[in-house]
């Protein structure tokens, strides 16, 4: 199964950070059928934002581009891989036989033709007679007509429907078109209290519906393919600026006319079939204000609970049965036990702990173990199995992707998030040592023969112990999936003893 | 390493001390103990080992004294912050040290059972004999140590990597 997601607007590109951690941490849906992860499930992330310098776009695609490094390297083409990293994660162009077009090989959609231009240019104002110039001027203001589109569409969701209508017409759009198969789904994850998103989401679903009467490939699985959306209400807070055309006073009020908009068209019953399911997110408690940048470096929001949340949207619309699709659209919303302002791994209801805590924790462990301990592993216990780690290991592109690329990216991602409001606060980041400590909230259990400390040689043992069942079991060139493989196994059989309350 | 491979190993180090324990009568009796010969002091003691059933024993002691520390390092020790072979080195010193003393004992004990004031009579060759048995016990927890190692979490790479 393939999850094509369209992630539209700086919002969009966060949520799909989001989603990236989780699919590094292992984090997989369940198929209801079988009470399994998922097989043959493949996410072909889609970044749709005019504004491609902007540093949360930036940083999302720098995100996927080290994930997918890492994912070939630990499972290669498998769909089928279980542990860190194991969902396949692809560019639409990576999924086009080779030959086949020119299309680059990117998780942006190209936007070339909109981000160079003004508004009034992109609608050939000048070439309008009068009484048309008339009515654009009535539809868009003065500041939207000469609004320059490469920072985006600032705010503006009329703008952005008009823009984004040249979706059809894309590369993107085609290869998608080429590509959809039966059983795949789509979701769209953008925030309704923008320009980009709010304006982006309607129009691509119309688009891919009415695709249908085309000459794709898949034309027919356009009008049944299940289609999910991630609608973001306001959650986050700006600077005010007089000088910007983001404004948050006027966020409530696009979310109203938006929401307006989608229940008269993507959701009332009598619009045809739109959408499948839309999951509704917001917070009303004030994030940190953010710097309002609408310029050339655009927004870099810190990352936020919301965002987290979010990306189990999609998981969850893969593990709809397809029996529940089809019908009238389903609405989602999401809560958690107790209105906290410091969100811990308890405050989250059962399920979703259950389904992110563990393995998030495995990742946390991870990362600690390679930057406190491995180094000082190497030349004993389960670095001298077959294939040996060596100190060159280190060296490699795959250590130096996971461990000074990707990694980091992690621990800013939970900085920001703890730093944000509401705090999450899953682990104690001060605490680099005394694991028995690294989660907020939730002590560890004491061992049967040991105290309740847990140190990096607990994790060591526990890994040179599970390394003896794979000693000579994977190939030299498959170190990484091995150490990789070993650590997971360790890390779980540590979490299922020690943070029992996790599962 | 294939397991076919270590299990031999293990039979064939259990082999090796077996046959040092069965071997033992020929062995002790037959060992140069560099000390001068006044008054055939050395063929009585060669004499005594034999028909006193001393060898036996000895040979038993000096076997499950590296055996025994050898499952200690690897099984009940076997911990990450004792596996480098210097680790190991100090856990063949204790062995080859217990296992020269207990010989001593061992023989002092049944000497003086046998004939009071007899361990002081045979003390410089108790001491000489007690070298040959530090040689042979280290040589038992090394062949023990490859024997047993394969199957410890944290030290099946000490001394020497797999």
């Amino acid at each position: 199964m393939r999850l094509f997601i369209f992630a539209i607007g700086g919002s969009g590109s966060r949520v799909l950070k989001s989603l990236t951690m989780l699919c590094a941490a292992g984090v997989k849906p369940i198929d209801p059928a079988t009470g399994k992860p998922f097989a043959e499930l493949e996410i072909v992330p889609v970044i749709v934002d005019p504004h491609q310098a902007g540093r949360d776009v930036k940083r999302t695609v720098e995100l996927l581009e080290a994930y997918r490094k890492i994912h070939n390297t630990l499972h290669g083409s498998s769909r089928n891989a279980e542990g860190f990293f194991s969902t396949r994660i692809s560019t639409l162009a990576s999924l086009m036989p080779e030959g086949s077009g020119g299309m680059r090989d990117s998780f942006l959609y190209n936007m070339t033709a909109v981000e160079r231009m003004r508004f009034r240019e992109f609608i050939e104002y000048n070439d309008l007679d009068e009484s048309n110039q008339a009515l654009m001027q009535m539809l868009f203001s003065g500041a939207q007509l000469h609004t320059s589109m490469h920072i985006g569409f600032v705010g503006s969701p009329n703008i952005g429907s008009v823009a984004l209508n040249r979706f059809k017409d894309s590369d993107e759009f085609r290869t998608f078109g080429n590509l959809l198969g039966e059983g795949d789904r789509v979701f769209f994850i953008s925030s309704i209290f923008g320009g980009t998103g709010a304006a982006g989401f309607p129009i691509m679903v119309k688009n891919i519906r009415a695709a249908a009467d085309s000459t794709l490939a898949s034309r027919g699985f356009m009008r049944t393919a299940p289609i999910g959306a991630l609608t973001l209400l306001p959650y986050f807070n700006i600077e005010h600026s007089r000088t910007s055309p983001i404004n948050k006073a006027d966020f409530l009020l696009k979310t109203r006319s938006a929401l307006h908009y989608y229940s008269k068209s993507l959701t009332a019953p009598d619009a045809g079939r739109q959408v499948d399911a839309i999951y509704y997110l917001g917070d009303k408690a004030t994030s940190s204000p953010y710097v309002n940048d609408p310029g050339e470096g655009g927004q870099q929001n810190a990352a936020h609970l919301i965002e987290l949340i979010g990306a189990l949207a999609p998981l969850h619309f893969i593990s709809i049965p397809q029996t529940d699709i089809g019908r009238d659209t389903r609405a989602f919303e999401f809560g958690i036990e107790k209105d906290s302002g410091e969100i811990d791994f308890m405050t989250l209801d059962p399920a979703t702990r259950s389904s992110i805590a563990a393995p998030l924790l495995r990742l946390h462990l991870l990362s600690l173990f390679l930057d406190h301990k491995l180094k000082d592993c190497i030349g004993r216990g389960f670095t001298k199995d077959s294939p040996s780690l060596g100190i060159e290991f280190l060296s490699t592109d795959f250590y130096i992707t996971l461990s000074h690329n990707f990694l980091p990216k992690y621990w800013d991602w939970l900085e920001e998030m703890d730093a944000n409001h509401r705090h999450v606060t899953f682990f104690d980041l001060d605490n680099t040592g005394h694991l028995e400590n690294i989660l907020t909230g939730i002590p560890a259990k004491k061992g049967f023969f040991s105290n309740a400390r847990i140190s990096y040689d607990d994790i060591f043992a526990r890994i040179n112990s599970v390394s003896k069942k794979f000693n000579g079991k994977y190939s030299a060139d498959r170190l990484p999936a091995k150490l990789l493989h070993i650590f997971h196994l360790a890390a779980t059989e540590i979490i299922k003893e020690r943070f029992p309350g996790l599962y | 390493m294939r397991q076919e491979i270590k299990y031999a190993l293990l039979i064939g180090s259990l082999l090796l001390s077996l046959l040092f324990i069965i071997l033992g009568g020929q062995i002790y009796p037959s060992l140069y103990l560099g000390v001068p010969d006044a008054g055939g002091t050395q063929d009585l003691f060669r004499e005594d080992l034999r028909s006193q059933g001393w060898t036996l024993r000895l040979s038993i002691l000096i076997t499950a004294i590296p055996w025994i520390m050898a499952g200690l390092f690897y099984y009940i020790i076997n911990s990450v912050h004792f596996d480098r072979w210097w680790n190991w080195l100090i856990i063949s010193a204790i062995s080859t040290l217990l296992s020269a003393w207990g010989a001593i004992r061992l023989l002092v004990v049944r000497m003086e059972d046998f004939q009071p004031g007899l361990s002081d009579f045979y003390a410089p060759l108790n001491e000489a004999l007690a070298g040959w048995v530090a040689l042979f016990s280290f040589i038992i927890f090394t062949t023990a140590s490859f024997g047993i190692r394969w199957w410890s979490s944290n030290c099946r790479h000490t001394p020497f990597p797999q």
